[in-house]
This record gives C-alpha cells, structure tokens and sequence, in this order.
C-alpha cells in the first residue's frame, strides 16, 4: 500500500499544488507520485516548495495565533492549539516531472493530473521505469527528499567523452564522488581510462583514516597507476616530463601572458632550438645577450619576465632536459590499456600542475586525434577516457583561449576522439557559458551561492528553473544528476566511497596453470 | 440571506462537536433549514414552530426577526437536551449563547433541559459572546465587572463573579417590579484566560461542579492560541455550522435564479436583492 500523502488541487501542468496532512514531514526535492485514475496515469512530482495553509480565511490569522502562544509564554502558561491536524495543514507545490502510462511508459509532462488525484510516495513499479535509463557507471541511489530508494543512479560509460561537470561548495562530497566515479571506472575492467589529477593527494589515499581512497580499491593493483613527482616507495611512479615536451601552449596555460610576452614566445620557441632548447637557453641565458641576439625585436623587460618563468620550469625537480626519460608515453599508454592513472600534483605549485596537466592532456587528445584521423581501427579499440582536473574555472574562463589552452579544446572537441573532460569546480559561474553548455552530464551538489546555480539552471541538459532552493540545501553527499539521457534532474544520494568499496568485487585471481601445461614446450 | 421588507428568506442550521483531551473527537451539523417568512405568516409560523417542539406559547410575536431568532435557539436547545441525554456524568455541556432563553422563548422549553443536567450530574454551560446584561438602565455590565476586576485584580488575571442571586432565588425586575420564577441557573461574569482580550457573561447549570472546580475546567477549555478566553469546543462548532461566504453567496446566486424562473422581472430581482450596506461598505 503505498503512503497516502495528501491530495492535488491545482493548478497548471507546470505548477502542481496538493495538500497534505499537518504533521506529513514533506521535504524539498522529495519525489511523489500522483495517481491519475481517470486515465490510468501515474505522474511522477518532485516537491519544490511547501508552506504552510490554514482552514481560516483571514490573512492574518496565523500571524494572531502566534501572538496568542507567545503571550501565553509570557504569562508562563504554556499552551499548544488543539485540533491542530483539523485546522492546520501543509500544502506543497510539486514539479510535474512526467507520467507513467498503463504501458509502463515514460511521458514529459504535457497534461494535468486529474483534480483531487491522490498523492503518495512513489512504489517499485512507479520508478521501475528509470531502471533502464541508469547507465553502468553508478554514483549512488536514487534519492527523495532525505530518504534513499534502492534505484542505482549512474551514467552510461559511453557518455564520458560528453564530458562531466562537478559542482560543489566545499565540504559537499566532490572528494567523495570523484573517488566513487573513479572507483568505478578502476572496476570497469579496462572498458573506460581516467587521466586524474590530485592537487591535494586526497584521491590516492583517501586523506588518512579513517578514509579510504583509490589505493585500497580491489581493482588498484591491476587497474590504477599512480604518478607523482615525489612519490612513495612502491606507491607510484616518478613523474618526469621533458622540456622537449613543452609546447608554447603548455606556458600559455599556465601563465598568463600578454601580447607582447605571448609573440615574445613564440619568437623563442622558434628561433632559440627545438626539443626544448629554446626553453632551456631562456633559462640560461642572460636576457641581454638573448636580446643582442635572436630576440632583437622584442623588448628586454619582456624577455626577462619569459626567461624568469622559463627559469622557474627548467628547475622543476619533475622536468627533465632528457626526452628518454619523460613518462608521458608511459601515460599514455596507462590510458589506452583502460587504467585510471592518477597524477599527484599535490607537491607542486598551481603553474607547475597546470603545467602538468596540459602537457599530459595535450599529448592525449594529440594522440587520439592521430589515430582518429590516422588509424580508425586502433582508434576504435582505445577505451573512452576521462580527464579530471580539480578547479577547472582556471582553464575554461573564455572560449577564446581555445586558439592556445588545451582543455576548452577538449570540451569542444574532446567528444569526437572519445576524450571527456571532468571538470570539477566549487564555481561554475567563472567558466564560459558557451564551455559549459558542451558538458551533458553535472553532477550538482550543494551550492551556495545563487551566480552558481543561475549558470548552472541556464546550461543545463535538464530543467533546473524550479530546484534552486533544493541546491541549495543539499547535504553533503546528496546531488542532483542531469544528463540527456535521463528523463529528469535526478536527485541522488551518492554512494560513501569507504562504504561502497566494501562492496567491490575483487578482481578473479589468475587461474592456476594446470599441472603438465607446458609439457611438450621448450621452457 | 434576503430582507425583502415584507418577507424574509433565512437559513440556519445547529450542530455539536463532542471534544476530549484536546481533539476534537465527532462533528455533526445538521442540513442547513431555507425558509421564507412573510409578514402575514410570522405569527402562525411562531405557533407552529413552538407546537412542534412541545410547548404552548406564552406571549405573541409577530415580528419576523423575532421569529427567525426563536426558529434557531429551539433547534440549539434540540441539539442541547440531545447532547445532555448523551453525555456522561461529570461531563460539561457548552452551549453557545445564554441559558435564559429569549423573552419569547417559553421557559417550559429551557427549564426541563436544565433539570435535566442537573438529574443527569452534566454541568451545562452557556457562553454569551454579546451579553445584553446592564448594571442600572444603560451600563453594559459584563465591561463594568471586568474594569472593576482589573481594578482589584490587575490587568493579567483570570477571574469569575457570579452576578446573580442564590439558586432558587426568584428574580426581581428592578424597574417592574415583576417577579420571574426562580432558576437553576447562575450567571456569572468571567475572563477565562489571564491573556484574553474578552470577559463573557457565563450561565452555569451545575450538575456536578463546585464554581471554583467548573472554571477552572472553563479556562482549561479556553488556552487555545486563536481564540483566547473563549472555550475553544464554542469556536469549532461555531466553524462548524456557521455558513461562509462563498455558501452564502452560492444560496443568493441559486436565489435569484429561482426568482427569474419564477417570471419575476429582472429588475424587480435586482431591487429585491440590492443591499445598500454592499454600497456603503464598497
């Protein structure tokens, strides 16, 4: 039997009211359905609002009342109303989310429910319709309002390389769900890859006891590989990149330049040696000299601002003048075997992650842009991957930088070599609107601040006009999901990365070779 | 619903909530009674109305409000011997309004009902909103006892005085001289909550209570935050019976329908049913 929650009165297909009794605790974002016996539907509602209504007619009535107790406790006789589920009551605007038919079939919500339809809390068959719709990289459960209905939420693999936007405010579970997403892409068994970046050296071990992070996964051994500057022994590989490897583009990134600076650059790229030499004699070189030199037309207090910043790269402990020894390769090779390589950039300063990751970055979709337009059958067997950087308004503020900046490339054309980007960001009102529109998944966790939610409301793939107030009192951990794919914004608890792990399966171990296997070879 | 000068179209109805422990536990209204009164019937309808309720009439009336008025208070005293035979002893019966009836209200009505209770062990309790008691010949009386009141007993007390005589005393008209039998009903005059904003006069047939015990229960009923003072089971039964606007408004609009279909000119209709307070209040 399903829980009777009240009754619908009104009033449009997009603003449905019911009414429901005055101790019914309804919460923001709660999903309810509405039965529509006249025509066998049953419309799916999500709460967006409630107040509270009285049976009296007078405006200023409940306003009265308080005044009543609140004399009441001045004279020290405390008092409550009588009656109160007779003369009180709730009524709570809903969001039509759509209608399921006799069929079991999914509809947008294009017509009434029918008046004084009953309002329950939604049963099994009710959302047996979404089952399908949920793809296979699962974040977490279906949520209604504070309660969670064992529906998986997720997204399909495919959809990675549509790219994924994080939203939150610190403290609301992007840690958290960046570990379970990746967690599952590591339990993929190599049908998706993930370039991750760790600024805070939180996803590789959780941030300590009693968290857990990717290292504990079951998967990690044979799925995970890890990359760091200075890493742990037997925890991750030296991160070593070469100068060779650096493109204009990489600086452009991670610097800001101005115009002068910027054909400065350029200038030095071209004129002062290949495979990195350029680089290294901007280190090097007096600023002077290089001015008497190659650099003639550019002005020295310009060459001295890329030769400090040239400086400030060849001493990185992670940079190295030798390209046999640049891992980038080893990287990309991680990738296209399906694993989740994660980078720990938690060592370096801002520019050098940034560095980092549009280095990395770069040579990937570089790669898979070869092989789309060079070898379509490799490109065909590479996995999806996904490239997650943490603060992404850094790199996707204008459309424009995508004349130089790699990541609003790849958002504008990560999609056609199957590359996605992850964007994280606790604020999504610094990335280009244009940007923002190419990613087709958010997840949305708590926001406060309204510029957020207003750009995220206008570019999103699903309506999120009537959820501002639900974004803004999510708890940690609870989001809202949109994607084309699924029928509406749907509101999820996401998975606790430490509680889901538990729940992994580990990977078969190899099957002992039967005895006298290898009678009859040369070992 | 409709003053036509020479003819009255009235509806009413009365009801009864039962309460306990702060719920309200059984509502009952009955269906609301549409009559039309004209000047010439207003007598006959006063003899019948009494008829039918078992008792001879003492004086006449023919006045229409009069007559309308005596057609509600006996079906609310219907309702109150019927609530009085259903309840247990010790139990508090609230009536709306005082328990001496109207001067053409025969008392032969009202006394059996009061004895009743009493026999019963049922302290019956009536509540009058608009109390019409004078202290001499103008001063309301329920306001003289409550400034006199706040006076002795500051302005954030809950109080009760008993403004008649002794049970069983009959009562002088001071400026008649006419002696009216004795009563087993006491008036009293009573703020029942220290932060109401009303005193009421309070007539009390006690059939189980000492008057200390019976108002003290009387301010328990009346702590409800909206209405203050006032017993809160009189405030829902008054929700229950009274006739909102919007049904007022539904009845006047099926009225003049009912004119029109009757071939009354439209503006006739429109004459009849003009009410110059709309004007006035617009």
């Amino acid at each position: 039997m399903p829980e009777y929650k009240g009754r619908i009165f009104g009033r449009s297909v997009q603003d449905v009211r019911f009414r429901a009794f005055y101790g019914e605790d309804l919460f923001l974002g709660e999903l309810l359905v509405g039965a529509d016996l006249e025509r066998g539907r049953r419309y799916l509602f999500r709460v967006t609002d409630v107040a509270y209504g009285s049976e009296s007619s007078d405006e200023g009535w409940a306003e009265r009342v308080a005044g009543g107790l609140m004399e009441m406790d001045r004279a020290g006789e405390r008092t409550g109303m009588r009656d109160v589920e007779r003369r009180l009551y709730k009524v709570a605007k809903v969001a039509s989310l759509g209608y399921v038919d006799t069929a079991g079939r999914f509809h947008k919500p294009k017509s009434l429910p029918a008046q004084f339809g009953e309002v329950s809390a939604p049963t099994e068959d009710d959302l047996e319709f979404l089952r399908a719709r949920m793809g296979d990289v699962e974040i977490g459960r279906l949520r209604s309002g504070e309660d969670t209905i064992e529906l998986p939420v997720g997204i399909r693999g495919e959809t990675l390389p549509s790219h994924v936007g994080v939203f939150a405010t610190t403290g609301m579970g992007k840690s958290n769900l960046m570990k379970v997403l990746a967690g599952q892409l590591l339990a993929a068994a190599g049908r998706y890859a993930m370039l991750l970046f760790d600024p805070h050296g939180e996803y590789l071990e959780g941030g300590g006891p009693p968290r857990r992070g990717l290292a504990h996964h079951p998967w990690a051994e044979q799925r995970l590989r890890v990359y760091s500057p200075s890493p742990r022994a037997g925890q991750a590989s030296l991160l070593r990149l070469s100068l060779a490897e650096l493109s204009v583009d990489d600086l452009r990134t991670a610097w800001k330049f101005t115009g002068p600076q910027s054909e400065a650059l350029e200038s030095a790229a071209a004129l002062l040696g290949d495979k990195g030499m350029w680089l290294k004699r901007l280190a090097e070189e007096e600023p002077e000299e290089l001015k008497e030199a190659e650099l003639g037309r550019h002005a020295l207090a310009t060459i001295q601002v890329l030769s400090r910043r040239a400086k400030a790269i060849v001493r990185l402990p992670l940079m190295t003048e030798d390209p046999s020894q640049s891992l980038t390769g080893k990287v990309l090779d991680d990738l296209a075997a399906g694993k989740v390589v994660l980078v720990d950039t938690s060592g370096l300063e801002a520019v050098e992650e940034m560095l980092v990751a549009s280095l990395l970055t770069r040579s990937l979709l570089d790669e898979r842009a070869n092989y789309y337009r060079a070898d379509r059958d490799r490109f065909t067997q590479l996995p999806r991957t996904l490239v997650a950087l943490e603060e992404a308004q850094r790199v996707l503020t204008r459309l424009e930088d995508a004349e130089f900046n790699v990541f609003p490339r790849l958002a504008r054309e990560g999609r056609k070599f199957n590359v996605g980007f992850c964007a994280v960001t606790q604020q999504p009102k610094l990335i280009d609107a244009e940007l923002l529109s190419q990613f087709n998944t958010y997840f949305v966790l708590g926001l406060a601040d309204e510029r957020d939610r207003h750009i995220l409301k206008q570019s999103s793939k699903q309506d999120l006009s009537d959820l501002g107030a639900e974004i803004q009192t999510l708890m940690p951990g609870e989001a809202l999901v949109t994607n084309p794919e699924a029928p509406f914004a749907l509101p999820a608890k996401v998975h606790l990365y430490e509680e889901w792990l538990k729940g992994v399966p580990a990977p078969e171990p190899p099957t002992p070779r039967p005895a006298g296997a290898l009678d009859g070879f040369y070992d | 619903m409709l003053n036509g000068r020479s003819f009255w179209v009235i509806a009413y109805r009365a009801g009864t909530i039962w309460h306990r422990d702060r719920r309200t536990v059984e509502e009952q209204a009955a269906p609301l009674t549409i009559e039309a009164l004209t000047q010439t019937d207003a007598r006959s309808r006063y003899s019948r109305a009494l008829a039918d309720a078992g008792v001879a009439r003492e004086r006449e009336l023919a006045e229409l409000g009069g007559v309308v008025d005596v057609l509600r208070e006996l079906a609310e005293w219907r309702r109150a011997r019927e609530a009085i035979e259903r309840a247990a002893p010790g139990d508090v019966v609230l009536v709306d309004g005082s328990l001496h009836p109207g001067p053409f209200l025969p008392a032969a009505l009202v006394v059996p009902i009061h004895q009743l209770a009493l026999d019963r062990g049922i302290d019956l309790v009536g509540v009058t909103k608009a109390s019409k008691l004078r202290w001499g010949r103008y001063a309301p009386l329920v306001l003289r006892v409550r400034r006199r009141a706040e006076e002795e007993l500051g302005p954030n007390a809950r109080w009760f005085l008993r403004v008649t005589g002794d049970i069983g005393t009959p009562l002088v008209d001071p400026f008649t001289g006419e002696v009216a039998p004795p009563w087993h009903s006491e008036v009293y005059v009573a703020r029942l909550a220290s932060r109401g904003v009303y005193a009421f006069r309070v007539d009390a047939v006690r059939g189980r209570r000492e008057p200390t015990e019976l108002f003290a229960l009387l301010a328990g009923l009346s702590d409800d935050p909206a209405f203050l003072g006032y017993p809160y089971p009189l405030a829902r039964v008054h929700q229950v019976v009274s006739l909102s606007g919007h049904l007022l408004a539904d009845l006047r609009r099926d009225l003049r329908g009912a004119f029109l279909r009757e071939g009354l000119p439209e503006d006739d209709v429109d004459l009849v049913m003009r009410d110059f307070h709309l004007t006035l209040n617009a």
